[in-house]
């Protein structure tokens, strides 16, 4: 009796869980969706979902382990996109004998420059995977390296000084990029070789799964970080700085090293954006997207647990979607009393915000106290303090 | 042990304490009183290079540790337990003491912290919580633990009694006491709650708007019937010849 008593708490448990409810929402979400348009939205959503997923992650480990106002996200992601929007199509290029120093892009050379790259990729599938964890290294490296650059000044300020800086920081490199033909083409967007080529019209269904492994990866990756000794240095810089450092922790240091990682990750979610729509736009990489979305995703879900981010992407994701599809059909008569349906993302955003502060204000799946320690240690001293 | 000779300190701009010196015995504890914003917590963020040094010297043990940052001052065995927020309260009572044992390995870290356990029984207890949900006189012990964890030379000890109520505000001054008696700790304390640090304390310093007002034996100063009235709070009653009491007066009202 004991045993089926304590499988149904077990089960009971995981009913109760917050991570199920969503997953339920999510799921009933995406079957109206694939009922009522088919399986092409649900693709594009899924990739939104794996890029942003990937982004608002790295946002989770500054802002939300580290507690660094980190409202220049877009600086990072920026980073990923030029470099992949400027380098490794120019190495190729370099290879093939074709322009590839400043010429490469401007509009009438990137046109006839890029295609070619494009049929060379295509004709073997070993040099596309080259060629995609090129541009992933490349994406990645520029990353870390921005990322250190807007440590060094940023690093010695606090709170709302330091919030603005990085908003400011993200905005001045939008319009660097737009401006800066050399970079990405600047107002006229440089097309972007394509490591999916090869797979012709099933490109879409490709991409899908791959960028889902990468998500998976980065999110393994960031869990077994934030739960490691160094997880744990991160919470304590959050806590109480003075403390931290009274400790002996060199608190430059680990900020310097959370901001460093965060960016890397999120410029290679900024990387793979520029592979999916095959072109980068600096006019696109708007703070509005890559900076307060995350920041909406990363407070729906919960901050401080990976797993609540990567839920609050989805369901936040899906909702957008439903709104930009059905805006006209279903609130079309807002119309009447003088508002247009066009603006209501923009309007989920803000209520999001508001909702989440009032009623979720740790979001939908809380940060879980971790054990630092082994399970079996933890066994142990839970034993002794039984005893 | 530690030896501060004519510091000016401050932040900013803003000079706190002015040609101030004083010394700490080894194994000895070390009180400083006085009425607020005398500049105590400004002398213990000096130290440990918190607070800009303007002029002066600080020695321990004969060697300079003036603008040395303040994660490498905590290598060279100065533990800082600060007055708000010594504790992480989103951390379990044992990350928090192997959190302050950072810099020592992880095998002495865990000794260590079995041994802090034993020193602070109540700890075990709670050995799983968050230090966020330990009351306030728990929390404080943990402080003081987590100060420990490294095997400090010296400890600065700020304003422990802070809304603490005075039972558990006097057991926590015991367990300072019972560390320098115990463990032979050197021990240099800011203490707002005069009588009984005075009580508990070898040498003590007053100080008052940034300046030595008085220097030497703790327990004299207790003997000083205008000190104690004028700036901590301690009223001679002299009916009951040399009892004293303390009386709730506001004790900042005096010094401006």
């Amino acid at each position: 009796m004991t045993t089926q008593n304590g499988i149904s708490d077990k089960f009971k448990n995981i009913l109760l869980r917050r991570e199920l409810h969503v997953g339920i929402i999510i799921a009933a979400l995406l079957a109206f969706l694939y009922a009522s348009r088919g399986i092409n939205i649900i693709l594009t959503i899924l990739i939104q979902v794996t890029i942003f997923a990937i982004i608002t992650m790295s946002l989770n480990l500054e802002s939300g382990y580290t507690g660094i106002p980190q409202f220049g996200r877009v600086a990072a992601v920026i980073a990923g996109a030029f470099a992949v929007g400027g380098i490794p199509g120019r190495i190729m290029a370099s290879f093939m004998g074709l322009p590839s120093g400043r010429e490469y892009t401007l509009d009438t050379v990137n046109f006839k420059v890029v295609p070619e790259i494009n049929n060379l990729l295509a004709s073997s599938w070993l040099m596309s995977l080259g060629f995609l964890i090129m541009c992933i290294v490349i994406a990645g490296a520029s990353g870390a390296i921005i990322g250190w650059l807007i440590s060094r000044p940023a690093i010695r300020l606090k709170e709302a000084y330091l919030g603005i800086s990085m908003l400011a920081i993200g905005d001045f490199f939008m319009w660097v990029g737009h401006n800066w033909n050399l970079l990405v083409g600047g107002s006229t967007p440089a097309n972007v070789p394509d490591p999916f080529r090869i797979f012709g019209a099933a490109r879409f269904n490709v991409i899908v799964p791959v960028f889902f492994v990468i998500a998976i990866i980065i999110f393994i990756y960031l869990n077994k970080l934030t739960r490691s000794p160094f997880g744990r240095n991160l919470r304590m810089l959050r806590d109480n700085e003075l403390s931290a450092n009274a400790a002996g922790l060199n608190i430059v240091k680990v900020r310097t090293q959370s901001l460093v990682i965060g960016a890397c990750i999120a410029a290679i979610g900024g990387g793979l954006y520029v592979l999916y729509t095959g072109s980068v736009a600096a006019i696109g990489m708007t703070r509005l997207t890559f900076t307060f979305w995350p920041w909406a995703y990363m407070m729906l879900g919960g901050v401080g647990s990976n797993v609540g981010v990567f839920m609050g992407v989805f369901l936040l994701t899906i909702l957008r979607t439903m709104i930009i599809i059905f805006r006209s059909q279903w609130f079309g008569f807002l119309l009447a009393v003088g508002i247009d349906p066009l603006w209501l993302e923009f309007t989920l955003l803000g209520a999001v915000i508001i909702i989440v502060i009032l009623f979720l204000p740790h979001g939908l799946v809380p940060e879980k106290v971790e054990a630092m320690l082994p399970a079996n240690r933890v066994k142990k001293v839970m034993a002794q303090r039984e005893l | 042990m530690l030896t501060v000779s004519n510091l000016s300190s401050g932040y900013g701009k803003l000079k706190v304490l002015y040609d101030l010196s004083i010394d700490v015995p080894e194994k000895e504890l070390t009180v400083v009183v006085g009425p607020n914003g005398a500049g105590k917590t400004t002398l213990l963020c000096s130290i440990m290079n918190i607070a800009n040094v303007f002029s002066g010297e600080i020695l321990l043990q004969d060697s300079s540790i003036k603008g040395i940052p303040t994660h490498n001052l905590a290598q060279k065995g100065i533990s800082y337990v600060p007055q708000m927020g010594n504790v992480f309260a989103e951390l379990t009572v044992m990350d928090n003491l192997h959190m302050a044992g950072y810099m020592l390995s992880k095998s002495e870290a865990k000794d260590k912290a079995e041994q802090m356990t034993e020193i602070f029984p109540v700890l075990k207890k709670f050995i799983h919580r968050l230090a966020g949900t330990l009351s306030g006189g728990e929390r404080r012990m943990l402080a003081i633990a987590m100060g420990l964890m490294k095997n400090p030379k010296l400890m600065l000890l700020d304003e422990l009694s802070t809304d603490l109520a005075p039972i558990i505000a006097e057991r926590v001054m015991m367990e300072v006491a019972r560390m320098r008696d115990e463990l032979g700790i050197t021990i240099l304390m800011v203490e707002q709650m005069a009588k009984r640090a005075l009580e508990i304390g070898d040498t003590a310093y007053l100080l008052v708007s940034g300046e030595v007002k008085y220097s030497g034996d703790a327990s004299a100063l207790l003997h000083e019937p205008e000190l104690c009235s004028m700036y901590l709070g301690i009223k001679h009653s002299s009916d009951k010849g040399k009892e004293f009491e303390l009386s709730v007066m506001d004790e900042g009202s005096e010094d401006n």
